[in-house]
């Protein structure tokens, strides 16, 4: 079967269980959004499809077969790392130039390219580069890759305001020219949310909601009026949270709206994802 | 132009809609061609697909086709088209939320139609 | 393909150290000679040459789990590639070492005598005395030092590949526990309960292991083979650690 399937994935370190029973599937030329909050289990449940870590049980197949110790599958995956593995003195340039060795597919010209873009400098040790920097040379790294699939472990850590927005403007052109399945994991949701097709969220271990985006939001509105109308109007449905401003209240609800019979004053809007993740993993969040 | 996450519209809508309002106020006149999926979704940080979708909505209306090779280009008598729908859907859109709010603050309808009467002299 | 690449980064890595150190070679050799030039009453041995090798191998061997693992891991090479790139890297090193350490003995046992006041002793002279024919001399010291190098870089890498698999704990238990076995516990052993009888085995283990250059050659190659062994079983199961 084509595609990457994570299934049953348990790993414990210790008492602690990192992933429960992960089952999940990525099909080819999407891009998911990997939510989570820190310590939730994303970097675990990436090292463990990349076969950098062993999974207590379960397997992860792509393509038919397994991933680890699979040296044509390996090469066809490519994960950035938050931490940098690279070597202690090596050069940016020297980085590139070994990416090219073990990847046949790796551009060369287009990473040096997007270094120029990024104001990122080839003869800099990569150990010396700030946080920032570190993090603008691993994404021109995993964005001239061109493998068929691309995991981003916290890509915009460090970066600015402006890196950030040329972070996703190369990613979508990237994505654009040379489609591939990318899994972003990131807790910086707003920023990523127009960009996700699908939605994976993950908290303690356990996959909470995976579903495309717009269906996963489809499913939740927000009401917004005069404290008792929306009590009111909220009393025979599911309020997943909602917030107070002196009269006014902003309910979150479950289920599909009818626009027809809303009752006066009330005001609807869409559930925003960021509001939506913050529902579902917060310590007050009652779906787990 | 800008996306709003939190409008109760999904985004590929939203995006049919600020391309017709382009085309509307001519910004895109007939037989030209319109960004490319790719160029909309780079500028408004969306996934490429939510922007193809949001394109094939135009198609299916008739307001853009595609030219082999080239890209998308807005058709002949798109802007006829669009005032039309928009001319249909002006009484749900404006007309009842302008006399709710009117009413809600306590204007007559004569009220109403002398500011309208206004609004055209201006 | 990826077995090619990894070996090419490994090949690649070492070269630097390599050149190094024969360049550091290349200078005490010209100060033993400038000085034996200048100074005219001084006569000189010098027999350090291949010990510094094998420390030299040691430390390469040392140095060569922990951030290249991460570095291939990094690039998608799998834990099979990344063992066997590092035994066929350390067999290349092991051979064009001892190829060059023994070309240097012949060179200056034959070119820089000074009229007999410098000699040059190798590794295989010093353990087991002069060879009879120096045309049988010269394979024999290249596969004696081959074997014996290749032995002290597999020692080296199993060791860092064990270091490496081991936590915090079991690193400090290792590190005093094997040296106190080996200083306190077993000669402690060996004396008061088997009378002995661990050591006259030991010894007789060691003393045909080595007992000629024929010997020691199959010792080293059958060593490196089981350091080897050991750390493939140990890689294997290795996981990336921030």
């Amino acid at each position: 079967m084509k595609g990457l399937s994570v299934t049953n994935v348990t790993k414990r370190f210790g008492d602690i269980t990192a992933l429960d029973r992960i089952n999940l599937y990525f099909g080819e030329n999407r891009i998911y959004g990997l939510l989570g909050r820190n310590g939730a289990g994303k970097t675990t449940l990436l090292n463990t499809i990349t076969g950098r870590i062993f999974a207590d049980e379960g397997s992860v197949i792509l393509d038919g077969s397994p991933v680890t110790e699979n040296e044509s599958n390996l090469s066809r995956i490519f994960m950035m790392s938050e931490s940098n593995y690279y070597p202690e003195n090596m050069k940016v340039a020297d980085a590139f130039r070994w990416t090219g060795e073990f990847y046949d597919s790796f551009d060369r010209d287009r990473a040096v390219e997007l270094s120029g873009r990024f104001g990122l400098s080839l003869n800099k040790k990569i150990k010396s580069l700030s946080t920032g920097y570190g993090t603008i040379f691993k994404l021109v790294t995993a964005l001239s890759v061109n493998v068929p699939y691309i995991l981003l472990d916290e890509p915009v850590l460090g970066l600015d305001a402006n890196h950030r927005d040329l972070f996703y403007r190369v990613l979508i052109e990237t994505y654009s020219e040379n489609p591939a399945t990318y899994i972003i994991s990131t807790h910086l949701i707003e920023e990523v949310s127009g960009i996700i097709e699908d939605v994976v969220i993950i908290n303690k271990g356990r996959i909470i909601r995976n579903e495309p985006r717009e269906s996963l939001l489809s499913k939740y509105y927000c009401v917004t009026g005069h404290i008792s109308a929306v009590d009111e109007f909220a009393r025979d449905k599911k309020v997943i949270a909602s917030e107070t401003l002196g009269g006014l209240k902003n309910a979150y609800i479950e289920g599909t709206p009818d626009k027809r019979s809303m009752p006066e004053g009330l005001s609807i809007s869409r559930m925003d994802l960021q509001k939506l993740f913050i529902q579902l993993t917060g310590e007050g969040g009652n779906m787990q | 132009m800008q996306l709003h996450f939190e409008d109760e519209r999904p985004l590929f809508i939203q995006i049919a809609e600020q391309i017709e309002d382009a085309i509307l106020s001519g910004v895109f006149p007939e037989e030209t061609q319109i960004p490319s999926t790719t160029e909309i979704s780079v500028s408004y940080k969306i996934n490429p697909a939510t922007a193809l979708k949001g394109i094939n909505i135009l198609v299916d209306r008739g307001i853009v086709y595609k030219r082999r090779g080239l890209g998308m280009f807005v058709a002949k008598g798109a802007v006829g088209k669009l005032k039309n729908r928009r001319k249909e859907e002006f009484f749900d859109n404006y007309v009842s939320k302008l006399v709710s709010e009117a009413k809600r603050l306590g204007f007559s309808k004569e009220d109403i139609i002398k500011m309208v009467e206004r609004g055209f002299k201006e | 393909m990826n077995i090619k690449a990894a070996l090419k980064y490994r090949l690649y890595e070492s070269k630097k150290s390599v050149i190094i150190f024969y360049l550091a070679v290349a200078a005490l050799i010209l100060l033993i000679s400038t000085t034996i030039i200048t100074i005219k009453t001084t006569e000189g041995k010098t027999n350090s040459l291949e010990i510094a090798t094998i420390v030299f191998l040691f430390i390469l061997g040392l140095n060569s789990f922990r951030e290249t693992f991460r570095f291939f891991m990094q690039n998608g090479i799998s834990r099979k590639a990344i063992i066997s790139s590092q035994i066929m890297c350390s067999l290349i090193l092991c051979l064009a070492m001892s190829l060059i350490d023994n070309i240097i003995l012949v060179i200056g046992k034959n070119l820089l005598t000074f009229g007999g006041r410098l000699d040059f002793i190798g590794m295989l002279e010093l353990m087991y005395g002069p060879q009879n024919s120096a045309v049988a001399a010269f394979p024999v010291s290249f596969l004696f030092c081959f074997s014996i190098y290749s032995m002290v870089s597999a020692l080296g890498f199993l060791i860092t590949t064990l270091y490496y698999r081991m936590n915090k704990g079991q690193k400090i238990a290792v590190s005093v526990g094997v040296p106190a076995a080996l200083l306190f516990v077993l000669p402690a052993m060996d004396k008061y309960i088997f009378r002995f009888a661990i050591s006259n085995v030991f010894a007789k283990v060691i003393r045909f292991a080595f007992e000629a250059p024929a010997n020691a050659v199959v010792s080293g190659i059958v060593l490196s083979a089981a350091f080897y062994g050991f750390s493939w079983l140990l890689a294997r199961k290795a996981v990336i650690k921030d």
